[in-house]
């Protein structure tokens, strides 16, 4: 599973080559069992990330629940030329996890000290495979390219759920320059990592 | 301005913008072809950022969430209300994106043939959910597991981007109410995000607020999963109301709001 694959635009009619293609299409028809499987290959990734996101077990555990119900609901609608199934996934995994942490206002973890250190420890979560490692390895990798502002822009946006103008209050960049970091940043790291335009 | 609105696609790729700019930038990304190109390739970076934080998940989540899929049926996919394609046997993505990844306005891209064959495939599934969802609202009757969904959705979309379209926000706890409104259409729309179930036996109901004050019955909710997005279609005219209201109702609908609204927007600013 290549995370970073992107099917083009004009790859008319292929059939789609992408296992994970295959099982959406199917568990738009209605086939659960092929929605299982999307699961099990699945889950762990997004379950990761909407864990480091909302940071709450209990939490993470609904949101989980709550985009895959979305996955099952919406997939008729995935559309192959727009990224991948599993860019795609991560995407309703992540608005929702950061929808969630949004509106619990209340939560802890608005704590900018306690978001600061946990930055300091990022990637030493459970590896799940060997591809997955390798997955991994090549994102620690380019995430060495970036300047420590754009990676620190970058997660604190991504896995702190933080606006752009936030992160440009919590880094002490002046306001429309955080989004610029972001930007930037997403940048090198896909001409980095090579993910196809 | 357009310069400002384009150089939110970083942030927009990792939802690091405020409610606004999203509503904004997708605006923007339907029309602008250079960021619907390179939100795919962002959007695919954006999701390996996490590929080192896999975590295995409880095994009684799986199983929750194939008991819970078992009862929704997959939303159709959408088409359009013209096909301007006309052939049975095309492919099934063969239609230009008109705008990337977005989670519940992805516009029409699977054509009528495929369309028909679904259909076909799922009707089990949809005898069983209409029977859960179908509400009669004053004339209008909502199967939103039917044929009847397409047809709505393509509605809501042309007011959701309508270019006159008019957007009021409220939270209220964990859910969001947008109602958008076009004058040019006389339509408004409600997208109501994470919306708490009402209490049972009990809908939501929508309604108009007229010139006069009065609130004029726009119609119920659908009974809906919670967590998701509901998109609905106000029933009634939309260029002269003052505003919307969304009170809970007996299931089946009041004449005329019986409680305290749970929301008002007001069309006034
Ligand atoms: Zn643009």
């Amino acid at each position: 599973m290549r995370p970073l694959h992107s099917t083009t635009p004009d790859s008319d009619g292929e059939p789609p080559g992408d296992p994970l293609t295959t099982l959406l299409s199917a568990s738009a028809r209605g086939d659960e069992s092929s929605f299982a499987r999307l699961y099990d290959q699945t889950g762990p990734r997004i379950f990761g990330l909407v864990l480091r996101v909302i940071r709450d077990r209990a939490q993470a555990e609904e949101v989980t629940q709550e985009v895959y119900l979305d996955i099952w609901r919406q997939s008729a609608r995935f559309d192959a030329a727009r990224g991948s199934a599993l860019s795609w996934m991560m995407t309703i995994a992540h608005r929702k996890s950061v929808d969630r942490v949004r509106s619990s206002e209340a939560q802890s973890r608005r704590d900018t000290t306690y978001d600061m250190k946990q930055q300091a420890v990022p990637y030493d979560t459970t590896v799940e495979s060997a591809h997955r490692g390798l997955d991994a390895e090549r994102v620690r990798k380019a995430l060495e390219t970036l300047t420590p502002t754009q990676r620190e822009a970058l997660e604190l946006a991504y896995f702190g759920g933080y606006t752009h103008r936030e992160v440009a209050a919590l880094l002490n960049l002046p306001e429309g320059t955080a989004k610029t970091r972001i930007r930037d940043g997403l940048i090198r790291l896909r001409d980095t990592m090579g993910v196809e335009q | 301005m357009n310069d400002d609105i384009h150089s939110l696609i970083g942030a927009y790729a990792v939802d690091a913008v405020s409610e606004d700019e999203r509503y904004r930038f997708e605006q923007h990304l339907s029309a602008c072809t250079h960021c619907q190109a390179e939100l795919v390739g962002l959007q695919a970076v954006a999701g390996s950022l996490a590929s080192a934080s896999a975590v295995t998940p409880p095994p009684s989540l799986r199983a929750n969430i194939l008991q819970q899929i078992g009862t929704v049926r997959p939303l159709p996919p959408l088409v359009s209300d013209h096909d301007d394609e006309g052939d049975d046997g095309g492919p099934a993505h063969d239609r230009p994106a008109p705008s990337p990844v977005s989670v519940e306005s992805a516009p029409a891209s699977i054509e009528q043939a495929r369309e028909r064959r679904r259909r076909h495939g799922v009707r089990r599934f949809v005898a069983a959910a209409v029977a859960a969802a179908a509400i009669v609202v004053g004339g209008l009757t909502w199967h939103p597991w039917t044929g009847s969904a397409p047809t709505q959705v393509s509605a809501s979309q042309q007011v959701l981007h309508a270019s006159d379209a008019q957007r009021y926000v409220k939270h209220l706890g964990q859910t969001t109410a947008t109602v958008v409104r076009s004058k040019k259409l006389d339509q408004s729309v409600l997208v109501a995000d994470n919306m708490a179930p009402p209490p049972a036996g009990h809908a939501y109901q929508l309604w108009y607020q007229t010139p006069a004050g009065k609130m004029v019955s726009a119609g119920l909710m659908p009974a809906n999963a919670s967590g998701a997005t509901q998109t609905v279609l106000l029933n009634g005219a939309a260029d002269k109301a003052t505003g919307v209201g969304i009170t809970v109702e007996p299931a089946g609908g009041s004449t005329s709001p019986t409680t305290t609204p749970v929301a008002l927007f007001s069309f006034s600013t």
